[in-house]
Protein backbone atom coordinates (compact mmCIF):
# COMPACT_ATOMS: atom_id res chain seq x y z
CA UNK A 1 0.00 0.00 0.00
CA UNK A 2 2.71 2.43 1.02
CA UNK A 3 4.76 1.48 -2.00
CA UNK A 4 1.84 2.45 -4.23
CA UNK A 5 1.77 5.88 -2.71
CA UNK A 6 5.51 6.19 -3.11
CA UNK A 7 5.38 5.06 -6.68
CA UNK A 8 2.77 7.63 -7.61
CA UNK A 9 4.91 10.28 -5.98
CA UNK A 10 7.84 9.06 -8.03
CA UNK A 11 5.81 9.27 -11.24
CA UNK A 12 4.76 12.80 -10.37
CA UNK A 13 8.30 13.81 -9.98
CA UNK A 14 9.35 12.30 -13.26
CA UNK A 15 6.60 13.96 -15.22
CA UNK A 16 7.37 17.27 -13.60
CA UNK A 17 11.00 16.92 -14.57
CA UNK A 18 9.86 16.28 -18.11
CA UNK A 19 7.82 19.48 -18.24
CA UNK A 20 9.31 22.94 -18.60
CA UNK A 21 9.74 23.31 -14.84
CA UNK A 22 12.92 21.44 -13.92
CA UNK A 23 12.84 19.72 -10.55
CA UNK A 24 16.23 19.82 -8.91
CA UNK A 25 15.57 17.59 -5.99
CA UNK A 26 13.02 16.33 -3.53
CA UNK A 27 14.03 18.85 -0.91
CA UNK A 28 11.99 21.68 0.44
CA UNK A 29 13.31 24.76 2.18
CA UNK A 30 13.04 23.82 5.87
CA UNK A 31 15.98 22.05 7.48
CA UNK A 32 15.56 18.54 8.83
CA UNK A 33 19.02 18.27 10.32
CA UNK A 34 20.85 21.17 11.87
CA UNK A 35 24.39 20.66 13.07
CA UNK A 36 25.52 23.51 15.28
CA UNK A 37 29.09 24.29 16.29
CA UNK A 38 30.16 20.67 16.60
CA UNK A 39 33.51 20.10 18.29
CA UNK A 40 35.09 16.72 18.95
CA UNK A 41 38.29 16.24 20.84
CA UNK A 42 39.93 12.96 21.65
CA UNK A 43 42.19 12.64 24.67
CA UNK A 44 45.88 12.64 23.78
CA UNK A 45 45.27 14.50 20.51
CA UNK A 46 46.35 18.14 20.66
CA UNK A 47 44.07 19.36 17.87
CA UNK A 48 40.31 18.81 17.67
CA UNK A 49 39.11 16.14 15.23
CA UNK A 50 36.15 18.38 14.46
CA UNK A 51 36.29 22.11 14.96
CA UNK A 52 33.13 24.19 14.90
CA UNK A 53 31.30 22.22 12.23
CA UNK A 54 27.92 23.69 11.31
CA UNK A 55 25.59 22.89 8.42
CA UNK A 56 22.02 21.98 7.56
CA UNK A 57 20.38 19.19 5.61
CA UNK A 58 16.93 20.10 4.26
CA UNK A 59 13.94 17.76 4.39
CA UNK A 60 14.35 15.22 1.60
CA UNK A 61 17.79 16.65 0.76
CA UNK A 62 20.95 14.80 -0.17
CA UNK A 63 24.09 16.28 1.36
CA UNK A 64 27.51 14.74 0.95
CA UNK A 65 30.56 15.31 3.10
CA UNK A 66 33.80 14.83 1.21
CA UNK A 67 37.35 15.20 2.42
CA UNK A 68 40.77 13.60 2.69
CA UNK A 69 41.01 10.53 4.90
CA UNK A 70 41.44 11.36 8.56
CA UNK A 71 39.50 14.62 8.28
CA UNK A 72 36.89 13.38 10.74
CA UNK A 73 34.01 12.83 8.34
CA UNK A 74 33.20 9.39 9.74
CA UNK A 75 33.40 10.79 13.27
CA UNK A 76 31.01 13.54 12.20
CA UNK A 77 28.56 10.96 10.88
CA UNK A 78 28.81 8.82 14.01
CA UNK A 79 28.13 11.86 16.20
CA UNK A 80 25.06 12.77 14.15
CA UNK A 81 23.95 9.13 14.44
CA UNK A 82 24.40 9.23 18.21
CA UNK A 83 27.08 6.54 18.28
CA UNK A 84 29.57 9.03 19.69
CA UNK A 85 29.19 12.11 21.85
CA UNK A 86 30.39 15.53 20.75
CA UNK A 87 32.71 17.53 22.97
CA UNK A 88 30.59 20.59 22.20
CA UNK A 89 27.81 21.58 19.86
CA UNK A 90 24.30 20.38 19.09
CA UNK A 91 22.49 18.06 16.72
CA UNK A 92 18.92 19.11 15.96
CA UNK A 93 16.60 16.87 13.99
CA UNK A 94 13.13 18.07 13.05
CA UNK A 95 13.45 20.97 15.48
CA UNK A 96 14.31 18.75 18.46
CA UNK A 97 17.77 18.29 19.96
CA UNK A 98 18.93 14.76 19.21
CA UNK A 99 21.23 13.08 21.70
CA UNK A 100 22.21 9.44 21.28
CA UNK A 101 20.63 7.00 18.83
CA UNK A 102 16.97 7.57 17.93
CA UNK A 103 14.29 6.00 15.80
CA UNK A 104 14.18 8.83 13.28
CA UNK A 105 17.74 8.24 12.07
CA UNK A 106 19.57 5.16 10.87
CA UNK A 107 22.89 4.34 9.29
CA UNK A 108 24.31 2.38 6.39
CA UNK A 109 27.83 1.20 7.15
CA UNK A 110 30.90 0.94 4.94
CA UNK A 111 31.37 -2.73 5.72
CA UNK A 112 27.63 -3.46 5.65
CA UNK A 113 27.65 -4.79 9.25
CA UNK A 114 24.93 -7.31 8.48
CA UNK A 115 24.30 -9.92 11.14
CA UNK A 116 25.72 -13.13 9.68
CA UNK A 117 23.25 -15.12 11.82
CA UNK A 118 20.21 -13.51 10.22
CA UNK A 119 18.88 -14.13 6.75
CA UNK A 120 18.47 -11.18 4.38
CA UNK A 121 14.84 -10.68 5.35
CA UNK A 122 15.53 -10.96 9.09
CA UNK A 123 18.38 -8.47 8.78
CA UNK A 124 16.03 -6.03 7.10
CA UNK A 125 13.37 -6.63 9.76
CA UNK A 126 15.85 -6.08 12.62
CA UNK A 127 14.98 -2.45 13.32
CA UNK A 128 11.25 -3.21 13.15
CA UNK A 129 11.71 -6.10 15.55
CA UNK A 130 13.34 -3.78 18.08
CA UNK A 131 10.43 -1.38 17.69
CA UNK A 132 8.06 -4.15 18.66
CA UNK A 133 6.35 -4.45 15.28
CA UNK A 134 4.42 -7.74 15.08
CA UNK A 135 6.09 -10.61 13.29
CA UNK A 136 3.66 -10.68 10.38
CA UNK A 137 3.79 -6.97 9.76
CA UNK A 138 7.55 -6.73 9.94
CA UNK A 139 7.87 -9.66 7.53
CA UNK A 140 5.64 -8.02 4.98
CA UNK A 141 7.31 -4.64 5.40
CA UNK A 142 10.76 -6.19 5.18
CA UNK A 143 9.72 -7.99 2.01
CA UNK A 144 8.61 -4.68 0.50
CA UNK A 145 12.02 -3.16 1.13
CA UNK A 146 13.74 -6.31 -0.06
CA UNK A 147 12.05 -5.90 -3.39
CA UNK A 148 12.68 -2.14 -3.38
CA UNK A 149 16.42 -2.88 -3.39
CA UNK A 150 15.95 -5.54 -6.08
CA UNK A 151 16.60 -8.66 -4.03
CA UNK A 152 13.36 -10.57 -4.61
CA UNK A 153 13.95 -14.28 -4.10
CA UNK A 154 16.91 -13.80 -1.76
CA UNK A 155 15.03 -13.37 1.51
CA UNK A 156 16.29 -16.62 3.02
CA UNK A 157 19.92 -16.17 2.04
CA UNK A 158 22.45 -15.52 4.75
CA UNK A 159 24.82 -12.56 4.19
CA UNK A 160 27.67 -15.02 3.65
CA UNK A 161 25.82 -16.30 0.60
CA UNK A 162 25.45 -12.85 -0.98
CA UNK A 163 27.92 -10.75 -2.98
CA UNK A 164 29.20 -7.47 -1.55
CA UNK A 165 26.82 -5.43 -3.66
CA UNK A 166 23.86 -7.53 -2.58
CA UNK A 167 24.90 -7.28 1.05
CA UNK A 168 24.92 -3.52 0.86
CA UNK A 169 21.48 -3.59 -0.75
CA UNK A 170 20.33 -5.45 2.34
CA UNK A 171 22.11 -2.83 4.47
CA UNK A 172 20.21 -0.06 2.71
CA UNK A 173 16.89 -1.90 3.01
CA UNK A 174 17.51 -2.53 6.71
CA UNK A 175 18.09 1.19 7.28
CA UNK A 176 15.07 2.26 5.22
CA UNK A 177 12.65 -0.32 6.64
CA UNK A 178 12.22 1.66 9.87
CA UNK A 179 11.23 4.64 7.71
CA UNK A 180 13.69 7.14 9.18
CA UNK A 181 13.65 10.84 8.43
CA UNK A 182 17.41 10.91 8.20
CA UNK A 183 19.65 8.28 6.64
CA UNK A 184 23.36 8.39 7.39
CA UNK A 185 25.61 6.66 4.89
CA UNK A 186 29.26 6.09 5.75
CA UNK A 187 31.13 5.42 2.51
CA UNK A 188 28.50 2.80 1.73
CA UNK A 189 29.98 1.88 -1.64
CA UNK A 190 33.62 2.20 -0.61
CA UNK A 191 34.14 -1.54 -0.21
CA UNK A 192 32.60 -2.41 -3.59
CA UNK A 193 34.15 -2.77 -7.03
CA UNK A 194 33.82 0.11 -9.47
CA UNK A 195 31.05 -1.42 -11.59
CA UNK A 196 28.84 -2.42 -8.67
CA UNK A 197 29.49 0.95 -7.17
CA UNK A 198 28.19 2.92 -10.16
CA UNK A 199 25.26 0.61 -10.47
CA UNK A 200 24.30 1.08 -6.84
CA UNK A 201 24.68 4.86 -7.11
CA UNK A 202 21.92 4.86 -9.70
CA UNK A 203 19.87 2.40 -7.65
CA UNK A 204 20.23 4.59 -4.59
CA UNK A 205 18.82 7.58 -6.47
CA UNK A 206 15.84 5.55 -7.59
CA UNK A 207 15.29 4.30 -4.06
CA UNK A 208 15.55 7.84 -2.66
CA UNK A 209 12.95 9.02 -5.14
CA UNK A 210 10.54 6.48 -3.64
CA UNK A 211 11.38 6.78 0.03
CA UNK A 212 11.15 10.32 1.28
CA UNK A 213 14.26 10.52 3.40
CA UNK A 214 17.04 13.06 3.87
CA UNK A 215 20.51 11.66 3.37
CA UNK A 216 23.83 12.65 4.87
CA UNK A 217 26.44 10.82 2.85
CA UNK A 218 30.16 10.45 3.43
CA UNK A 219 32.56 9.58 0.64
CA UNK A 220 35.97 10.34 -0.73
CA UNK A 221 34.92 9.90 -4.33
CA UNK A 222 34.35 13.24 -6.05
CA UNK A 223 32.29 11.74 -8.87
CA UNK A 224 30.04 9.94 -6.41
CA UNK A 225 29.53 13.15 -4.45
CA UNK A 226 28.54 15.17 -7.51
CA UNK A 227 26.39 12.50 -9.08
CA UNK A 228 24.32 11.89 -5.94
CA UNK A 229 24.10 15.16 -4.05
CA UNK A 230 22.19 18.38 -3.84
CA UNK A 231 24.93 19.85 -1.69
CA UNK A 232 28.55 18.87 -1.19
CA UNK A 233 30.48 19.93 1.89
CA UNK A 234 34.25 19.86 1.51
CA UNK A 235 36.10 19.14 4.74
CA UNK A 236 39.63 20.09 5.62
CA UNK A 237 41.80 18.18 8.05
CA UNK A 238 43.63 18.90 11.33
CA UNK A 239 41.35 20.25 12.60
CA UNK A 240 38.40 18.79 10.69
CA UNK A 241 36.20 21.63 9.49
CA UNK A 242 34.03 22.56 6.56
CA UNK A 243 36.01 24.66 4.10
CA UNK A 244 33.48 25.06 1.32
CA UNK A 245 29.96 24.22 0.23
CA UNK A 246 28.92 23.39 -3.29
CA UNK A 247 25.37 23.26 -4.63
CA UNK A 248 25.09 20.76 -7.47
CA UNK A 249 22.94 22.14 -10.29
CA UNK A 250 22.15 18.98 -12.17
CA UNK A 251 18.48 18.28 -12.90
CA UNK A 252 16.91 15.20 -11.33
CA UNK A 253 16.30 12.39 -11.92
CA UNK A 254 19.90 12.02 -12.99
CA UNK A 255 19.70 8.41 -14.18
CA UNK A 256 17.50 9.41 -17.10
CA UNK A 257 20.37 11.17 -18.88
CA UNK A 258 24.13 10.96 -18.83
CA UNK A 259 24.63 13.30 -15.89
CA UNK A 260 28.34 12.49 -15.69
CA UNK A 261 28.81 13.86 -19.21
CA UNK A 262 27.20 17.25 -18.49
CA UNK A 263 29.45 20.33 -18.63
CA UNK A 264 28.23 21.30 -15.13
CA UNK A 265 29.48 17.96 -13.86
CA UNK A 266 32.97 18.53 -15.25
CA UNK A 267 33.11 22.11 -13.98
CA UNK A 268 32.06 21.15 -10.47
CA UNK A 269 34.47 18.27 -10.58
CA UNK A 270 37.39 20.57 -11.44
CA UNK A 271 36.45 23.02 -8.71
CA UNK A 272 36.08 20.30 -6.12
CA UNK A 273 39.41 18.83 -7.16
CA UNK A 274 41.30 22.05 -6.69
CA UNK A 275 39.65 22.57 -3.32
CA UNK A 276 40.57 19.07 -2.16
CA UNK A 277 44.07 19.31 -3.60
CA UNK A 278 44.58 22.44 -1.55
CA UNK A 279 43.44 20.54 1.53
CA UNK A 280 45.73 17.62 0.77
CA UNK A 281 48.82 19.79 0.33
CA UNK A 282 47.93 21.67 3.52
CA UNK A 283 47.66 18.38 5.31
CA UNK A 284 51.05 17.31 3.97
CA UNK A 285 52.78 20.49 5.04
CA UNK A 286 51.19 20.15 8.49
CA UNK A 287 52.57 16.68 8.90
CA UNK A 288 55.14 16.38 11.61
CA UNK A 289 58.61 15.20 10.58
CA UNK B 1 21.49 -7.91 -12.48
CA UNK B 2 19.22 -10.93 -12.54
CA UNK B 3 21.90 -12.76 -14.45
CA UNK B 4 24.34 -11.72 -11.78
CA UNK B 5 22.14 -13.18 -9.09
CA UNK B 6 21.56 -16.39 -10.98
CA UNK B 7 25.28 -16.83 -11.48
CA UNK B 8 26.08 -16.33 -7.84
CA UNK B 9 23.49 -18.96 -6.98
CA UNK B 10 24.95 -21.40 -9.45
CA UNK B 11 28.44 -20.80 -8.09
CA UNK B 12 27.17 -21.49 -4.59
CA UNK B 13 25.60 -24.72 -5.69
CA UNK B 14 28.79 -25.85 -7.42
CA UNK B 15 30.80 -25.11 -4.32
CA UNK B 16 28.43 -27.20 -2.21
CA UNK B 17 28.53 -30.13 -4.63
CA UNK B 18 32.31 -30.03 -4.65
CA UNK B 19 32.36 -29.98 -0.87
CA UNK B 20 30.19 -33.10 -0.75
CA UNK B 21 32.47 -34.95 -3.16
CA UNK B 22 35.57 -34.15 -1.15
CA UNK B 23 33.68 -35.15 2.04
CA UNK B 24 33.02 -38.58 0.58
CA UNK B 25 36.63 -39.03 -0.45
CA UNK B 26 37.84 -38.08 3.03
CA UNK B 27 35.48 -40.59 4.61
CA UNK B 28 36.74 -43.37 2.36
CA UNK B 29 40.33 -42.56 3.22
CA UNK B 30 39.53 -42.59 6.91
CA UNK B 31 37.91 -46.04 6.74
CA UNK B 32 40.85 -47.38 4.78
CA UNK B 33 43.28 -46.03 7.35
CA UNK B 34 41.38 -47.68 10.20
CA UNK B 35 41.29 -51.06 8.42
CA UNK B 36 45.04 -50.98 7.75
CA UNK B 37 45.85 -50.13 11.36
CA UNK B 38 43.56 -52.88 12.67
CA UNK B 39 45.22 -55.49 10.45
CA UNK B 40 48.71 -54.40 11.46
CA UNK B 41 47.71 -54.45 15.12
CA UNK B 42 46.26 -57.96 14.75
CA UNK B 43 49.51 -59.25 13.23
CA UNK B 44 51.94 -57.52 15.58
CA UNK B 45 49.72 -57.83 18.66
CA UNK B 46 49.68 -61.62 18.44
CA UNK B 47 53.50 -61.57 18.92
CA UNK B 48 53.32 -59.34 22.02
CA UNK B 49 50.07 -60.36 23.61
CA UNK B 50 50.77 -59.05 27.11
CA UNK B 51 51.75 -55.59 25.95
CA UNK B 52 49.52 -54.99 22.97
CA UNK B 53 46.85 -57.67 22.84
CA UNK B 54 45.09 -57.75 19.44
CA UNK B 55 41.73 -56.71 18.01
CA UNK B 56 40.02 -60.11 18.04
CA UNK B 57 41.05 -60.76 21.66
CA UNK B 58 39.80 -57.31 22.65
CA UNK B 59 36.51 -58.02 20.93
CA UNK B 60 36.13 -61.26 22.82
CA UNK B 61 37.02 -59.53 26.08
CA UNK B 62 34.43 -56.88 25.28
CA UNK B 63 31.79 -59.57 24.88
CA UNK B 64 32.77 -61.04 28.26
CA UNK B 65 32.86 -57.84 30.30
CA UNK B 66 29.87 -56.25 28.65
CA UNK B 67 27.47 -59.15 28.20
CA UNK B 68 28.61 -62.19 30.17
CA UNK B 69 29.87 -60.50 33.37
CA UNK B 70 28.02 -57.24 32.88
CA UNK B 71 30.53 -55.54 35.19
CA UNK B 72 31.60 -52.88 32.72
CA UNK B 73 28.09 -51.64 32.05
CA UNK B 74 27.52 -51.21 35.77
CA UNK B 75 30.78 -49.27 36.04
CA UNK B 76 29.90 -47.13 33.01
CA UNK B 77 26.50 -46.41 34.44
CA UNK B 78 28.01 -45.14 37.63
CA UNK B 79 30.56 -42.96 35.86
CA UNK B 80 27.99 -41.65 33.42
CA UNK B 81 25.57 -40.60 36.14
CA UNK B 82 28.14 -38.40 37.86
CA UNK B 83 29.38 -37.14 34.52
CA UNK B 84 25.98 -36.24 33.09
CA UNK B 85 24.70 -34.45 36.18
CA UNK B 86 28.00 -32.63 36.72
CA UNK B 87 28.40 -31.64 33.09
CA UNK B 88 24.90 -30.24 32.76
CA UNK B 89 25.41 -28.26 35.97
CA UNK B 90 28.80 -26.98 34.76
CA UNK B 91 27.29 -26.10 31.39
CA UNK B 92 24.52 -23.98 32.92
CA UNK B 93 26.67 -22.44 35.64
CA UNK B 94 29.67 -21.80 33.39
CA UNK B 95 27.71 -20.26 30.53
CA UNK B 96 25.72 -18.03 32.85
CA UNK B 97 28.75 -16.85 34.79
CA UNK B 98 30.70 -16.34 31.57
CA UNK B 99 28.04 -14.05 30.14
CA UNK B 100 27.47 -12.25 33.41
CA UNK B 101 31.19 -11.61 33.81
CA UNK B 102 31.46 -10.30 30.28
CA UNK B 103 28.51 -7.97 30.83
CA UNK B 104 29.07 -6.72 34.36
CA UNK B 105 32.56 -5.48 34.88
CA UNK B 106 32.13 -5.53 38.67
CA UNK B 107 31.50 -9.26 38.61
CA UNK B 108 34.51 -9.85 36.41
CA UNK B 109 36.77 -7.89 38.71
CA UNK B 110 35.39 -9.65 41.80
CA UNK B 111 35.35 -13.22 40.50
CA UNK B 112 38.13 -13.06 37.92
CA UNK B 113 41.01 -13.90 40.29
CA UNK B 114 39.29 -17.07 41.59
CA UNK B 115 38.31 -18.23 38.14
CA UNK B 116 41.77 -17.63 36.73
CA UNK B 117 43.54 -19.23 39.70
CA UNK B 118 41.33 -22.32 39.68
CA UNK B 119 41.62 -22.56 35.91
CA UNK B 120 45.39 -22.58 36.21
CA UNK B 121 45.48 -25.14 39.05
CA UNK B 122 45.28 -28.76 37.92
CA UNK B 123 41.93 -29.69 39.46
CA UNK B 124 43.19 -33.26 39.86
CA UNK B 125 45.36 -32.00 42.72
CA UNK B 126 42.16 -31.28 44.61
CA UNK B 127 41.01 -34.90 44.62
CA UNK B 128 42.37 -35.79 48.11
CA UNK B 129 40.64 -32.73 49.48
CA UNK B 130 37.41 -33.69 47.76
CA UNK B 131 37.57 -37.19 49.27
CA UNK B 132 37.68 -35.50 52.63
CA UNK B 133 34.76 -33.23 51.84
CA UNK B 134 32.35 -35.29 49.77
CA UNK B 135 33.57 -38.90 50.04
CA UNK B 136 34.28 -41.24 47.17
CA UNK B 137 30.84 -41.80 45.64
CA UNK B 138 28.52 -39.77 43.47
CA UNK B 139 29.36 -36.56 45.33
CA UNK B 140 32.99 -36.72 44.33
CA UNK B 141 32.25 -37.55 40.70
CA UNK B 142 29.78 -34.71 40.49
CA UNK B 143 32.17 -32.25 42.13
CA UNK B 144 35.23 -33.15 40.10
CA UNK B 145 33.26 -32.90 36.85
CA UNK B 146 32.02 -29.43 37.74
CA UNK B 147 35.46 -28.29 38.83
CA UNK B 148 37.03 -29.66 35.66
CA UNK B 149 34.51 -28.19 33.24
CA UNK B 150 33.23 -24.98 34.72
CA UNK B 151 36.35 -22.80 34.57
CA UNK B 152 37.29 -23.33 30.95
CA UNK B 153 33.61 -22.80 30.09
CA UNK B 154 33.42 -19.53 32.05
CA UNK B 155 36.61 -18.18 30.49
CA UNK B 156 35.78 -19.18 26.92
CA UNK B 157 32.22 -17.86 27.07
CA UNK B 158 33.34 -14.61 28.68
CA UNK B 159 36.04 -14.02 26.07
CA UNK B 160 33.64 -15.02 23.30
CA UNK B 161 31.01 -12.55 24.44
CA UNK B 162 33.64 -9.83 24.59
CA UNK B 163 34.90 -10.63 21.13
CA UNK B 164 31.61 -9.78 19.42
CA UNK B 165 32.68 -7.13 16.93
CA UNK B 166 32.00 -3.44 17.56
CA UNK B 167 30.47 -3.19 14.13
CA UNK B 168 27.63 -5.47 15.25
CA UNK B 169 27.19 -3.55 18.49
CA UNK B 170 26.97 -0.34 16.40
CA UNK B 171 24.02 -1.85 14.55
CA UNK B 172 22.23 -2.67 17.80
CA UNK B 173 22.87 0.85 19.05
CA UNK B 174 21.79 2.65 15.90
CA UNK B 175 18.49 0.75 16.00
CA UNK B 176 18.12 1.72 19.67
CA UNK B 177 18.37 -1.71 21.29
CA UNK B 178 18.48 -1.70 25.09
CA UNK B 179 20.86 -3.80 27.18
CA UNK B 180 18.83 -7.00 27.26
CA UNK B 181 17.93 -6.86 23.56
CA UNK B 182 21.50 -6.08 22.56
CA UNK B 183 22.53 -9.20 24.43
CA UNK B 184 19.80 -11.39 22.94
CA UNK B 185 20.04 -10.20 19.32
CA UNK B 186 23.74 -9.44 19.04
CA UNK B 187 26.03 -10.73 21.77
CA UNK B 188 24.36 -14.14 22.18
CA UNK B 189 24.27 -15.16 18.50
CA UNK B 190 27.66 -13.54 17.89
CA UNK B 191 29.29 -15.60 20.62
CA UNK B 192 27.56 -18.95 19.99
CA UNK B 193 30.59 -20.49 18.25
CA UNK B 194 32.58 -19.77 21.41
CA UNK B 195 29.91 -21.31 23.59
CA UNK B 196 30.15 -24.53 21.64
CA UNK B 197 33.94 -24.49 21.85
CA UNK B 198 33.53 -23.98 25.58
CA UNK B 199 31.15 -26.94 25.86
CA UNK B 200 33.48 -29.19 23.87
CA UNK B 201 36.46 -28.26 26.03
CA UNK B 202 34.33 -28.75 29.13
CA UNK B 203 33.16 -32.19 27.97
CA UNK B 204 36.73 -33.35 27.47
CA UNK B 205 38.15 -31.87 30.65
CA UNK B 206 35.43 -33.33 32.83
CA UNK B 207 35.87 -36.77 31.28
CA UNK B 208 39.55 -36.64 32.16
CA UNK B 209 38.66 -35.42 35.64
CA UNK B 210 36.16 -38.15 36.43
CA UNK B 211 38.32 -41.03 35.13
CA UNK B 212 41.37 -39.83 37.05
CA UNK B 213 39.31 -39.35 40.19
CA UNK B 214 37.90 -42.87 39.94
CA UNK B 215 41.34 -44.32 39.26
CA UNK B 216 42.80 -42.61 42.30
CA UNK B 217 40.06 -42.71 44.87
CA UNK B 218 36.93 -44.66 43.94
CA UNK B 219 35.91 -48.21 44.72
CA UNK B 220 33.71 -48.47 41.66
CA UNK B 221 33.34 -46.90 38.22
CA UNK B 222 35.18 -47.02 34.93
CA UNK B 223 38.45 -45.61 36.25
CA UNK B 224 38.52 -48.21 39.01
CA UNK B 225 37.92 -51.02 36.55
CA UNK B 226 40.77 -49.88 34.31
CA UNK B 227 43.01 -49.88 37.34
CA UNK B 228 41.90 -53.42 38.31
CA UNK B 229 42.37 -54.92 34.85
CA UNK B 230 45.80 -53.32 34.68
CA UNK B 231 46.88 -54.78 37.98
CA UNK B 232 45.90 -58.26 36.85
CA UNK B 233 47.64 -57.85 33.46
CA UNK B 234 44.38 -58.40 31.61
CA UNK B 235 45.50 -56.33 28.65
CA UNK B 236 42.62 -57.35 26.38
CA UNK B 237 40.04 -56.45 29.03
CA UNK B 238 41.89 -53.29 29.96
CA UNK B 239 41.56 -51.99 26.43
CA UNK B 240 37.76 -52.32 26.40
CA UNK B 241 36.95 -49.44 28.80
CA UNK B 242 39.77 -47.38 27.27
CA UNK B 243 38.18 -47.69 23.85
CA UNK B 244 34.77 -47.08 25.33
CA UNK B 245 35.96 -43.83 26.89
CA UNK B 246 37.51 -42.82 23.58
CA UNK B 247 34.31 -43.55 21.70
CA UNK B 248 32.27 -41.71 24.29
CA UNK B 249 34.50 -38.65 23.99
CA UNK B 250 34.18 -38.75 20.20
CA UNK B 251 30.43 -39.13 20.59
CA UNK B 252 30.21 -36.08 22.87
CA UNK B 253 32.23 -33.93 20.48
CA UNK B 254 30.18 -35.20 17.53
CA UNK B 255 26.89 -34.54 19.30
CA UNK B 256 27.97 -31.02 20.17
CA UNK B 257 29.12 -30.43 16.58
CA UNK B 258 25.77 -31.70 15.34
CA UNK B 259 23.84 -29.39 17.65
CA UNK B 260 26.11 -26.50 16.72
CA UNK B 261 25.44 -26.99 13.02
CA UNK B 262 21.72 -27.00 13.77
CA UNK B 263 21.83 -23.93 15.96
CA UNK B 264 24.21 -21.90 13.77
CA UNK B 265 23.16 -22.70 10.19
CA UNK B 266 24.87 -19.53 8.90
CA UNK B 267 28.26 -21.00 9.77
CA UNK B 268 27.99 -23.66 7.06
CA UNK B 269 31.13 -23.35 5.04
Amino acid sequence: MTSDVNRSRLENKTTMAGSDDIVRSGRTGEPLLVVEGLVKRFPRLDYPVLSDVSFEVPVGGFTTVIGPSGCGKTTLLRIVGGLENPTAGRIIIGGEPSVGPARNKTMVFQHFNLYPWRTAIDNIAYGLELQGVSKEERRSRAREYLSLVGLDGFENHYPGELSGGMQQRVGIARALAVEPELLLMDEPFGALDALTREHLQTELQKICAQASVAILFVTHSIDEAIYLSDDVLVMGTKPGRIVREFAIDLPRPRWTYDARAEPTFAETRAELWSELEQELSDADSNEEP
Amino acid sequence: MTQDLAQSEIALDHARAKEKRSDRRALLLRILSIVVVLILWEIIGRQYELFLSYPLAVLQAAWEVLVVDNELLVAFGETLRGYAVGYVAAMILGTMLGYLMSYFKVLDVALGPYVNALYATPRIALIPLLVLWVGIGFGMRFTIVILSAVFPIIITVRDGARSVADEFLDVARIFVAGGWRTWRTTILPGSLPYVFSALRIGAQRSLIGIIVAETLAALTGTGRIIQDYGQFFQTDRLLVPIFAIGFFSIFMTGALNFIQRRVTPWERR
